[in-house]
């Protein structure tokens, strides 16, 4: 599990001091709203599912589980 | 000359009167999605009957949510659902009355956000659920910010909830006069914290961290354990939570056509639970307003020091459950759907409403402890202006 966090770490340290550099023209496909990282609103629906039967949440980008969700 | 000098003033005055001034927009609509939702689950690990018993749950949810553009700068986003389930294992609370075999829970959300300076967002959002036991409410704050490019973004979320527990013991405890839960209070403050960037034309890659303490009665109070010595007893918690997530997405888009989504996220918290998830999920654009989607998803999780399987626990262990949820296991998840949303609609009614897009999925969902669920979701997508 720390070797995991430890490659993540890495990873996300590389990526955050890349740099680009993309023009209106450029961006077409990352317009795509299935390109936008935070979840739908079909989404929410599975994570709050997932946090309800699984011991963690969070990290998802989904933060609207109000309720005990103990049923 | 003074002739064509004229004209041309006519001309500039006509052109100014039918072009738009600088800062007029063309009206964007409002966004109202109706979803829809059937749950189903089962299993043999009730929490109520202390890790033992029917888990067999059905439920039935219904959500609208609006987005209202208030200006050029300024969006409201409204939403509320409804749902009723109804709970083999809540029906075991007591052994005398099936009130609790079903429950209705209404939630309501607002969120408020403005981009007045360029590149910067900010945002206030409140919120909150009620059931016969429980009932939430939330306020929170954002703020974002995007480099001039638009190549990457940075948000930031604090959030609190306010929650209150009505407690209702298991029938065994009722009459023993015991409640060792100190509040039926719990509080959780959330700090979020997103980082997006555009990698290249066709991938984007997010990080997401949001840790959340919690405090005050966490532990389920209707939850039974049964001890070494089969003596019935509640559940017990400790009374402080800290939950820390890391989760990644990266997002990449080949001609538009086929758009792999993959998803890794660690979580620890205090209560010796450690987890990894990870997702995967193509959607294959077959036209432009067609998509297919499918998705794996792929959870494993180490149980909590608390966690006691039935039967098992000494009565003078200060912490203890027989929650499954908090049990050692691995779960996997396959989802399908489908989306259809043509550039001009499905359907105009007059001039003010037309049927923007529908889609569906189907999920289903099974846990190495032996409870399985399936769900199905549909979206119904109207734009009116």
């Amino acid at each position: 599990m720390k070797r995991l966090v430890k490659i993540v770490m890495l990873a996300l340290l590389l990526i955050a001091t890349g740099c680009t550099t993309l023009n209106h023209w450029d961006r077409t496909l990352l317009r795509d709203p299935e390109m936008q990282p935070a979840p739908t609103p079909m989404d929410k629906y599975s994570i709050g599912i997932e946090t309800y039967r699984e011991g963690s949440s969070g990290g998802t980008g989904s933060h609207n589980n109000t309720g005990c969700g103990c049923y | 000359m003074r002739l064509l000098l004229t004209g041309l003033m006519i001309g500039c005055a006509l052109a100014a009167n039918t072009q738009p001034a600088a800062n007029d927009t063309v009206r964007e609509p409002i966004d109202v999605r109706f979803l829809f939702h059937y749950y189903e689950q089962d299993g043999s690990h009730s929490a109520v009957t202390g890790g033992t018993g029917s888990e067999k749950l059905e439920d039935r949810n219904t959500r609208i949510v609006i987005n209202i553009p208030v200006d050029s700068t300024a969006r409201l986003k409204l939403s509320g659902g409804w749902n009723y389930y109804t709970s083999a294992s809540s029906d075991k609370i007591s052994s005398i009355s099936s009130a609790s075999s079903e429950d209705h829970r209404v939630e309501a959300e607002m969120m408020y956000t403005s981009t007045k300076v360029k590149h910067v967002q900010k945002g206030l959002l409140m919120s909150g659920s009620s059931e016969t036991d429980y009932m939430s409410s939330s306020l929170g704050i954002l703020w974002g910010r995007e480099n001039t490019e638009l190549t990457r973004g940075l948000d930031l979320m604090l959030r609190a909830w306010f929650d209150k527990w009505m407690i209702v013991l298991p029938d065994e405890l009722r009459d023993s006069g015991w409640n060792h839960f100190g509040t039926d209070k719990r509080r959780a403050i959330l700090l979020g914290l997103s980082y997006r960037h555009e990698l290249s034309a066709r991938s984007v890659i997010s990080a997401t961290v949001d840790p959340l303490v919690q405090w005050g009665l966490l532990s389920t109070p209707f939850h039974r354990v049964i001890s070494a010595d089969s003596v019935v007893i509640a559940e017990l918690l400790p009374s402080h939570r800290i939950r820390v997530p890391i989760g990644v997405r990266f997002y990449h888009n080949y001609r538009g056509t086929l758009i792999t989504k993959l998803f890794l996220r660690l979580y620890a918290d205090n209560f010796g639970i450690r987890s990894v998830t990870a997702s995967a999920e193509p959607v294959i654009r077959v036209a432009r307003s067609f998509k297919f989607i499918s998705a794996y998803r792929f959870y494993a999780q180490q149980a909590s020091d608390y966690f006691f399987p039935t039967g098992v626990v000494i009565g003078s262990e200060p912490f203890r459950t027989s929650d499954y949820d908090l049990s050692e296991f691995r779960s996997h998840r396959t989802s399908v759907g489908i989306g259809i949303e043509p550039l001009r609609g499905l359907a105009r009614f007059g001039s003010k409403l037309l049927l923007s897009g529908i889609s569906a999925s189907y999920s289903r969902y099974w846990r190495s402890d032996g409870l399985h669920a399936w769900w199905v979701s549909a979206e119904v997508k109207w734009l009116m202006w």
